[in-house]
């Protein structure tokens, strides 16, 4: 199974805890890349530059940050949070994290979060495979305009089904807006340009 | 690409190129002219009426994602950023994106998959459309915006805040036509082709920094000036 490469960033001041998380993390074999913030300013600006899959944070490192205040504040909602606790008394500050590390942590239990927390990937797996007949026909309607509630009618199933199905598309296909699915259909013959919205030739 | 080391104002320019030719597309929108010889990065800025700093921001920034620390927000000078921001656009929109288009253009146009071609054209015209009011709400809104408050004349009624919320990745289209092609262009290609999607792949990249820049090292700055 493929596996994409995962962008760590680790906020952390102590060097003996950064580097021991990074070679923790280094010892789960799948491709890795870790970076690390020093101090507390400089957070939000690397994670907006670096655009990390995982960002590692040390509760005491963002103080009176809740996890919450700090996802907002960085504006990625697909972003992995990471607690690291290395005092035991910030246990109790924790919800709000994807999963939380300890500095008490064995080894192997830290391998084990921080693998449960790629499954976000899911798909990637699946990703090789062709659509399926049902998805085509359901991409042939979206390009030629249709809403998910005609898609539903055409095809009698519920709403709900509909976007789940556009969901699994996007994550087969990783193509995610309606022009680039246009694309993928009438290379793949699912429809003819004449069917589908959108005007402009081939000036140069 | 990417040598983690941080250049300053002694280093030759000659070097940074050499040890990271991406930053060919930074001297070309900062309109520093080859022919450096042995000079350092200081004196090529000077002879340019290039601020250094501003240059070596820029330079920093893209190698190392490195971003605004106080020391660096500091010295640094919003008008030169603008100036920057600004060929930068002219860059994208009056060069780089015309002549993806013109290439891509030749590389798709094979008969047999006319109607491949045309939709590959319009996404394309339909996000440079994008990229296009993107950068003009910047120019038209933003960059005035900053100039008046350098001199102290803004109004109230803008704050770099709104823009911060509403400044969207601008990239990530063309992250996605790149990946089509990739993964499913059925039809003939060759050196043309690879070479277009070699483009896209630079350009997308060099956009990601561009938007980067602004996000990392100009909205800081402007945050700091409206205190």
């Amino acid at each position: 199974m493929m596996k994409k490469m995962l962008r760590f960033t680790i906020a952390e001041t102590s060097d003996l805890v950064f580097e021991g998380l990074a070679a923790v993390i280094g010892k789960i074999g799948a491709e890795y890349r870790i970076s690390r913030v020093k101090e507390i300013h400089q957070l939000v600006n690397q994670v907006v530059a670096e655009r990390p899959d995982v960002l590692v944070v040390n509760m005491a490192f963002i103080g009176m940050d809740s996890p919450s205040g700090l996802r907002t504040r960085l504006n990625r909602s697909e972003l992995i949070l990471v607690g690291l606790v290395t005092e035991l008394r910030d246990m109790q500050h924790m919800q709000g994290f994807d999963e939380t590390i300890s500095l008490f942590d064995e080894s192997r239990q830290i391998e084990e979060k921080i693998s449960r927390l790629t499954p976000r990937e899911a798909g990637a797996g699946d990703s090789e495979k062709s659509l399926s007949q049902r998805e085509k026909e359901i991409v042939s309607y979206v390009v030629k305009g249709f809403t998910n509630t005609q898609i539903a009618e055409k095809l009698c199933l519920s709403k709900h089904t509909v976007i789940t199905h556009r969901r699994n598309i996007a994550t087969k296909l990783q193509v995610h807006s309606s022009a680039g699915l246009t694309i993928y259909a009438i290379m793949n013959k699912l429809v003819k340009l004449e069917e589908v919205k959108g005007k402009g030739g081939l000036s140069a | 690409m990417n040598t983690k080391m941080k250049y300053a104002e002694n280093d030759k320019m000659s070097a940074l190129v050499c040890q990271n030719y991406y930053m060919l597309f930074v001297l070309s929108r900062f309109g520093i002219p080859m022919g450096f010889g042995e000079s350092s990065i200081g004196e090529v800025c000077r002879r340019n009426g290039i601020d250094t700093r501003t240059f070596l921001a820029v330079v920093n920034m893209n190698l190392n994602g490195e971003t605004g620390s106080k020391e660096i927000e500091k010295v640094l000078i919003p008008e030169e950023i603008v100036r920057y921001l600004h060929n930068s656009h002219e860059y994208f929109l009056d060069y780089r994106l015309p002549s993806i288009r013109t290439r891509l253009l030749d590389a798709i146009s094979d008969k047999d998959q006319h109607d491949v071609a045309v939709a590959v054209m319009r996404f394309y015209d339909d996000y440079v459309a994008e990229v296009k009011k993107h950068m003009q709400y910047e120019e038209q809104t933003v960059f005035p915006y900053i100039r008046a408050l350098v001199q102290g004349k803004a109004g109230k009624d803008y704050h770099i805040s709104i823009f911060r919320k509403q400044h969207n990745q601008i990239e990530s289209q063309l992250t996605e036509l790149r990946d089509i092609l990739l993964k499913y262009y059925t039809g003939k290609t060759g050196h043309d082709f690879n070479a277009v999607l070699f483009d896209i792949f630079t350009c997308a990249e060099d956009l990601r920094q561009h938007n980067a820049l602004e996000d990392v090292l100009l909205v800081p700055l402007i945050e700091r000036l409206e205190k």
